[in-house]
């Protein structure tokens, strides 16, 4: 069932993220020679330090959270099958995001403050909003319930995509056309103020949730088991909805919606490694960054010099293997 | 080591369990018997602190003296392992690390943390399932396993008072000999000094390991006192419905029930 030992599916991902880097950093619309004579320089140099290096930047960082949030919901909901999208981030962020769109259309483009367009802070606040939205309804007296937050986020998240089709039919052909790319997602406004928001944001977080590695392996035991082992369960809760909130509300409102990184990542981790949140975390943020950064790359490359959004590249790439995987499984123990 | 003061739990208006009180000493298997629905669970799940939601409880329990409500999660988990009636667990762990997890409120090191789990998966007769996947394993050894947790929990407790196992039904997926097996060994867990509350069906089974027997009916506390007290023809009769009959133990000392 499991093919690899964690140590060595983390070293394997430690080599393979700047691999992906470099790649990312070689390929698009022009392929840039990494080992030319007398050193880079004039135009290629341009596109590398101020385009590409950011963008692949950005996208590893950006993997890794959507991936390691992931892994926290699959946790805290104890099913496989859970991603950060459930609790109402994704339908919240796109309806923030339209919400701008629609009604600061004037000023698009105008003012940035660190590369953080006005969008993005709809799309972050958005994301928040529905979130704190969802859990509020799911506390009861005994704490929040995990089935009512589930139920909560699929109504919330309903009513963030009635509000999103709603000013998309009131939204003129240039809006519609801005709101329809931006929930495919891309990493095209990547730029050094992105990226050391995202460094600044992104990588506190990340090491926040490896603390949470041996509650949740303790969670997924059953919630009452876990508090005779010592976890305070409501708290645990209460933290990892704001952590992942926060987390995911910051890497979408960065790229955009990227569907699937968040499902599936964790999902073929812990297949090859089993569920072990000590290793999971790790592995997780370091196969999403390099998945993202890959596909950013394809996403670059296929239709050169126009750009396929990402989220269509890493659907594509990621749910073949998946099946493939789940397939393979389904061969072994049944 | 836990005193249980005129519990009372009601749900909506409807009793589940009124005005019971005892007494849990180390050393001692208690034993809670009674008819499906008799309040069995409930109780165990008051005695280990859970506050079952939408349920009002009356009365207190108190766990080394003091009042369970009130004593810090972590440093409860220290001195009481607790086994639900059954536990759901999807995710692939090998049995091992599910028994590890057991660990998680102590701080012992990982060398006297893999000792304690070999020793417990071998005090459940699990060490051959060590390194299989929990979901593929059976009902009966997936209990085992579950146990072979609760036990590790309890190993070595840090302090001297020993601790205080409280397990819902823990043979009900048991064959006979692993029955046999697993409440010979919460009996020498209570020689070690540690408290044994436990949920049982099988009147012998009771009769045989037990210190004390609790017998419940439809929330109210019937009898509490040695086995020979409480396992009497008519008081079960009258409990259980079914006419009972005690008999020699043919091969060995005591007596047998027979219905």
């Amino acid at each position: 069932m499991r093919h690899l030992t964690p140590r060595a599916l983390g070293l394997a991902l430690a080599l393979l993220l700047p691999l992906a880097l470099f790649v990312a950093l070689v390929v698009g619309p022009q392929l840039i020679h990494p080992f030319t004579e007398g050193g880079i320089a004039g135009t290629d140099r341009a596109i590398l330090l101020q385009i590409r290096l950011p963008r692949a930047l950005l996208a590893a960082l950006v993997g890794g959270t959507l991936a390691v949030s992931g892994v926290m919901m699959q946790g805290l909901f104890r099913n496989p099958l859970a991603d950060p999208s459930l609790i109402g981030v994704s339908a919240g962020a796109s309806a923030g995001a339209s919400l701008v769109i629609v009604l600061a259309a004037g000023f698009l483009g105008g003012p940035e403050l660190l590369g953080i367009s006005l969008v993005a802070i709809g799309a972050f606040l958005g994301a928040v909003l529905t979130t704190s939205l969802v859990y509020r309804l799911s506390v009861g007296v005994t704490g929040a319930s995990v089935a009512t937050m589930l139920l909560a986020g699929i109504a919330i998240s309903a009513l963030a995509g009635a509000i999103n089709s709603f000013l998309s039919y009131v939204a003129d052909n240039h809006m519609l056309r801005q709101i329809s790319l931006w929930q495919m997602g891309s990493l095209g406004g990547a730029s050094w103020g992105r990226v050391a928001f995202a460094v600044v944001v992104l990588l506190p977080l990340a090491t926040l949730f490896s603390r949470f590695s041996g509650s949740l392996n303790v969670l997924l035991l059953g919630e009452s088991e876990a508090r005779h082992l010592g976890v305070d369960v409501a708290r645990l809760k209460r933290q990892l909805i704001t952590l992942v909130a926060l987390a995911v509300g910051v890497a979408v409102a960065l790229s955009g919606t990227i569907a699937f990184v968040g499902l599936v990542v964790p999902h073929i981790v812990r297949l090859l490694i089993g569920p072990d949140h000590r290793f999971l975390i790790p592995c997780a943020t370091l196969a999403g960054a390099a998945l993202l950064v890959l596909a950013d790359a394809l996403a670059r490359w296929v239709l050169a010099p126009a750009e396929l959004p990402i989220g269509v590249v890493t659907a594509a790439l990621g749910a073949p293997f998946f099946l493939s995987l789940l397939r393979r499984r389904a061969g072994v123990s049944g | 080591m836990l005193e249980l003061r005129d519990l009372s739990l009601t749900y909506a208006g409807r009793t589940v369990l009124a005005s019971l009180s005892a007494h849990l000493q180390g050393g001692q298997v208690t034993a809670v018997l009674g008819p499906n629905g008799a309040g069995k669970s409930s109780l165990l799940r008051l005695a280990s602190g859970e506050q079952p939601p939408g349920a009002q409880v009356g009365g207190e329990v108190l766990f080394r003296g003091r009042n369970l409500a009130g004593i810090d999660l972590a440093i409860k988990a220290r001195g009481m392992a607790v086994l639900p009636q059954q536990s759901h667990l999807d995710f692939a762990f090998r049995a091992r690390e599910v028994v590890m997890l057991g660990r998680t409120p102590h701080r012992t090191g990982l060398a006297a943390d893999r000792e304690v789990v070999a020793d417990a998966l071998a005090a459940v007769d699990a060490a051959h399932l060590a390194d299989r996947p929990y979901p593929q394993l059976s009902g009966g050894e997936q209990q085992r396993v579950q146990l072979a947790r609760v036990l590790a929990q309890a190993w070595h407790a840090e302090s001297e008072e020993g601790a205080l196992l409280i397990l819902d039904e823990p043979t009900s997926a048991l064959d006979l000999a692993h029955q046999q097996q697993v409440l010979a060994l919460l009996r020498r867990r209570a020689g070690a000094g540690d408290a044994v509350l436990l949920a049982l069906h099988d009147l012998n089974l009771a009769g045989s390991y037990a210190d004390q027997i609790l017998l419940l009916a439809q929330g109210r506390l019937c009898a509490l006192g040695s086995p020979e007290e409480v396992l009497r023809e008519d008081l079960l009769q009258e409990v259980f419905g079914l006419p009972f009959h005690r008999v020699a133990h043919p091969a060995r000392d005591g007596s047998w029930l027979v219905y």
